[in-house]
């Protein structure tokens, strides 16, 4: 039974989608104006289970690549990805009977709804990371499909194109890179062509309605204490697991770290975490989150920030010094936490030399 | 017994002044020689033609019969006659038999050859009853040996019972524990003897040196009657240690997890009367998670920093509980610790006790706490003072009260006393909408505990997870998710890891047919469009609607489907 989404969702799906871009994902304020004037006339998106969809169909991933903060200059209007897939539907010759998000968080959650709506093609509930990630063979496609990006069609709103063969999805992540230096940064793309019952086995399910439903929180006022209580009956309830607290306190510095390509955040904390220190180190999205130097969580499990005055979550591009936050962590779908996909998203890809260790391990009699 | 087959052997060729052996195979297993003689059975023509033939043979004419031609002993025989006769079981020939050599000297006349060959025949079936009862001793000796090895490999502390109650075996951590005192001294076997028919596993916790022990008791039976036992103590797994301290009032509800109208309602009320100190009855089937509300409850109320205590009352022996609920005084029994010991509802004090099983409490018990839940004060075993408590009770059963009631075996007075705020917790098979949250929450939890990797359910072994109906409720989920952990190597638990009982299930399932397939999926459908919309009326007809049916249908489904609406 496929699920219409409407102008009621799109908010939802705004809060839900910075969450699940755990800091990064791009901020999705631009592209939220977008959907919402152009579902507001009535135009309505199809949200498909997985397991409604016929194993011999063609599924493709549109989205966006790139910075996504340049989409501020260049305002999408989702004919740039419908371009990218109806040349890719050439380079196939099929016909694509449903959309994927390649990143189901931040701008990545909001633009293959922009697509499926102009299009009417229907989009799967579910994406190819269940989360945000910063390099494009960081997705499930690729972990359990073994899914190839390409071909892919990388096009940008001038109307320029580029495709790509690289089969290996490492080079193809490099390739396309090299290529959005020409574009200005960000483009947008289709590919990651698979079928039906390939999407099956190579998707995290139920990401966009967990999206959804966790953003309508953020649609109703109340206390932070309301807040958090909805917030852990949701995640508890999902494929991704309770959500926790792990800190209170104030943005005391952002910061580089000189020679690597590390962000930081410090924090001061407040309330209940007096006199501690809570430090993100940040690669685009928030990786690892130590509080008085210990691991409090680490990547691929979510950490995010809400902003502890309105409740409302945060990207760290809406963070500044003085703010008080308080810091989450979700457990990441058990997908991306095997031995095969730690392989591909876990700590040691971004340079951790240590073993994972799960947010249910570090904070056990919380989740057990 | 070989000697007991030997002398077996001696009598009956002196009787015929001849000789007996008995063969199996290829080898002469005994024989009423002195010395069993060093010849192949080869040599013996008689007994290759019965192998060959599976028939009794007899020479009535030794040395002239064509088959004493090829006989090695031929021209050392002195029999009159010889007869073999094969071991039979269900009518089919085994590889063995007995062969006489009858003597010269033997009376036997051509006129009572018949009654002689009856004879011999009935000592053929004894004989192959001696030979069978050895091999199973042997077995049996072997079996023992190799259980003594096997109990000795485990690190639980392990008692093997006979039917009679007695221990038959103790490996050495079970010697460490001074399990066989335990078992002895806690009236564990009377507890078996009860069980036995009622439920083949259970698990009861007694004292031991003041501590509790929790025993996994298995029972074995040839129909009613019980013919042994294993008991063994259960290991708990080491919980990793958290870095960081926990709001104790975030712990509530986060860790019952599902999401099913029937759930919500009991977690509604539960967090509605957390803060108070009133009573609560969690009713519910066994395994449905009735400890994780009391202790959710516990730590949404103002006393979430004082203790949580809890007793069983069906696990521990009648005549332990007063004393494990109220305490002692020194001296108040035999083996009564030295100054006297605090019971659960001291412990409690300021905190909370919760009282699981309370539909197995003593009827002479059940007076007594009713008397403390009235006075709240209670006095120890064997002392005289009046002790004040501050407890908040939470008490829960599995069993039909009101009945019990009826019956005479539960009192009306405590039931009122107890069921100021009644809560019910449904069993799994009355929320399948939670199955599959259920499964990966314990899938992680096990996959930590166990310290393996993380692994996801194959689509296909969910499928059967998800039709099997669960009669153990969560408990029985669990267990067989930390089975399935255990036994599983690979990333991917697939049907093939699955226990026997659970496939074969999905069989039975897919044998109901269409039918029932369809009213399970309406039931879904049903439920899942209540949830979207809502319980109001609102909802209902917004559900309706999505349904395409009538309001009016949609409460028919209700009723047909057992949905609370």
């Amino acid at each position: 039974m496929d699920k219409k989404l409407t102008s009621q969702n799109i908010d939802s799906l705004y809060y839900g989608s910075i969450i699940l871009g755990s800091g990064g994902g791009g901020k999705p304020d631009t592209l939220l104006r977008v959907l919402k004037s152009s579902v507001s006339k009535n135009n309505k998106i199809s949200l498909i289970p997985i397991t409604e969809v016929p194993d011999d169909s063609t599924v493709a991933a549109v989205g966006i690549i790139g910075s996504p903060e340049l989409l501020n200059e260049d305002i999408p209007t989702g004919d740039e990805g419908i371009r990218a897939l109806r040349l890719l539907e050439q380079i196939l010759e099929k016909k694509i009977d449903f959309l994927v998000s390649p990143e189901g968080a931040g701008v990545n959650m909001l633009y293959p709804l922009l697509v499926a709506m102009k299009t009417g093609i229907p989009i799967i509930d579910g994406d190819g990371m269940g989360r945000a990630f910063p390099e494009l063979q960081m997705t499930t496609f690729h972990i359990y499909g073994e899914i190839s990006g390409a071909p892919m069609v990388l096009c940008n709103s001038r109307g320029d194109e580029k495709i790509f063969y690289s089969k290996d999805n490492f080079l193809l992540e490099i390739d396309t890179r090299q290529a959005l230096n020409e574009y200005g940064g960000a483009g947008y793309f289709a590919g990651f062509a698979m079928t039906g019952r390939e999407a099956k086995a190579a998707i995290v399910p139920e990401t966009i309605s967990f999206c959804e439903k966790l953003g309508t929180i953020f649609t109703k006022t109340s206390s932070y204490q309301e807040i958090l209580k909805d917030i852990i009956n949701v995640t508890k309830n999902s494929i991704y697991g309770s959500a926790i607290e792990l800190f209170i306190g104030f943005v005391e510095g952002m910061g580089n770290v000189q020679t690597f390509k590390w962000q930081t955040i410090t924090l001061r904390g407040t309330r209940e975490y007096k006199q501690e220190e809570f430090k993100i180190l940040i690669q685009n999205e928030n990786l690892f989150a130590y509080r008085n130097n210990k691991v409090a969580a680490m990547v691929p499990d979510l950490i995010y920030l809400l902003d502890y005055q309105s409740g409302l979550p945060l990207n760290n591009n809406n963070l500044a010094p003085g703010m008080e936050v308080a810091v989450f962590g979700i457990p990441a779908p058990t997908l991306l936490k095997t031995k095969k996909a730690l392989n591909v998203v876990g700590p040691q890809c971004f340079n951790y030399k240590s073993g994972y260790q799960p947010l249910e391990r570090i904070h056990f009699s919380y989740y057990f | 017994m070989e000697f007991k087959i030997k002398d077996a052997l001696k009598s009956l060729s002196n009787i015929f002044s001849g000789s007996v052996f008995v063969f199996s195979r290829e080898k002469i297993l005994y024989s009423s020689e002195d010395k069993t003689p060093n010849i192949s059975l080869n040599s013996h023509p008689i007994v290759k033609k019965l192998l060959e033939s599976e028939m009794p043979q007899i020479i009535t004419n030794p040395g002239v019969h064509p088959l004493c031609v090829n006989c090695a002993i031929f021209s050392k025989c002195s029999a009159k006659l010889e007869v073999a006769f094969p071991f039979f079981t269900q009518g089919k020939a085994l590889n063995g038999g007995v062969c006489y050599n009858i003597g010269r000297g033997a009376s036997i006349n051509e006129d009572d050859l018949d009654d002689w060959l009856t004879l011999l025949k009935h000592f053929s079936n004894f004989l192959q009853y001696m030979v069978e009862e050895k091999e199973r001793l042997l077995n049996e000796h072997l079996l023992k040996q190799q259980l003594s090895y096997l109990i000795n490999l485990v690190p639980e502390a392990v008692a093997i019972i006979d039917g009679q109650g007695r221990i038959q075996n103790l490996n050495s951590p079970a010697q460490k524990v001074n399990l066989a005192n335990c078992v002895g001294k806690n009236d564990v076997i009377n507890e078996i003897q009860k069980a036995h028919g009622l439920k083949g596993q259970f698990r009861i916790t007694i004292l031991e040196r003041q501590k509790p022990l929790e025993l996994n008791i298995k029972t074995f039976g040839d129909r009613k009657r019980l013919t042994g036992a294993i008991v063994h103590t259960v290991e708990k797994l080491k919980v990793p240690k958290d870095t960081f301290p926990q709001k104790r009032n975030l712990l509530a509800f986060n860790k019952i997890i599902g999401g099913s109208p029937k759930l919500k309602k009991a977690i509604e009320i539960a967090e509605q009367v957390a803060p108070s100190d009133s009573t609560v009855l969690l009713r519910g089937e066994s395994g449905t998670g009735k400890e994780m509300f009391a202790h959710a409850i516990h730590l949404l109320s103002p006393r979430r920093n004082e203790n949580f205590i809890t007793i069983n009352c069906a696990a521990i022996p009648d005549n332990l509980l007063e004393s494990e609920l109220f305490g002692y005084e020194e001296g108040a029994f035999t083996g009564a610790r030295k100054g006297g010991k605090k019971g659960k509802f001291e412990l409690a004090n300021n905190g909370t006790l919760f009282l699981d099983e309370i539909g197995d409490m003593p009827a002479a018990l059940q007076a007594k706490l009713l008397r403390v839940l009235q006075e709240k004060k209670i006095e120890r075993v064997g002392g005289t003072k009046s002790i004040p408590i501050n407890t908040r009770i939470i008490a829960a059963t599995h069993r039909n009260l009101e009945e019990m009631i009826t019956e005479g075996t539960f009192r009306k007075d405590l039931f009122f006393r107890l069921n100021v705020i009644p809560i019910f917790i449904p069993p799994l098979r009355e929320r399948p909408e939670d199955i599959k949250l259920l499964l990966n929450y314990y899938l992680k939890k096990y996959c930590i505990l166990l310290k393996k990797d993380f692994k996801v359910f194959s689509r296909e072994a969910l499928e059967i997870l998800l039709n099997y109906h669960w009669p153990g409720n969560i408990r029985e989920l669990e267990n067989t998710v930390e089975y399935l952990v255990n036994v599983e190597s690979a990333d991917e638990i697939t049907p093939a890891s699955l226990p026997t009982y659970i496939r074969f299930n999905q069989n039975a399932n897919k044998k109901v047919g269409i039918k029932a397939a369809l009213k399970t999926q309406k039931k879904k459908r049903l439920i899942a469009a209540l949830e979207k919309h809502g319980y109001d009326t609102e909802g209902k007809k917004r559900a309706a609607k999505e349904l395409g049916i009538s309001l009016s249908t949609l409460y028919r489904w209700a009723k047909k489907y057992n949905v609370e609406i």
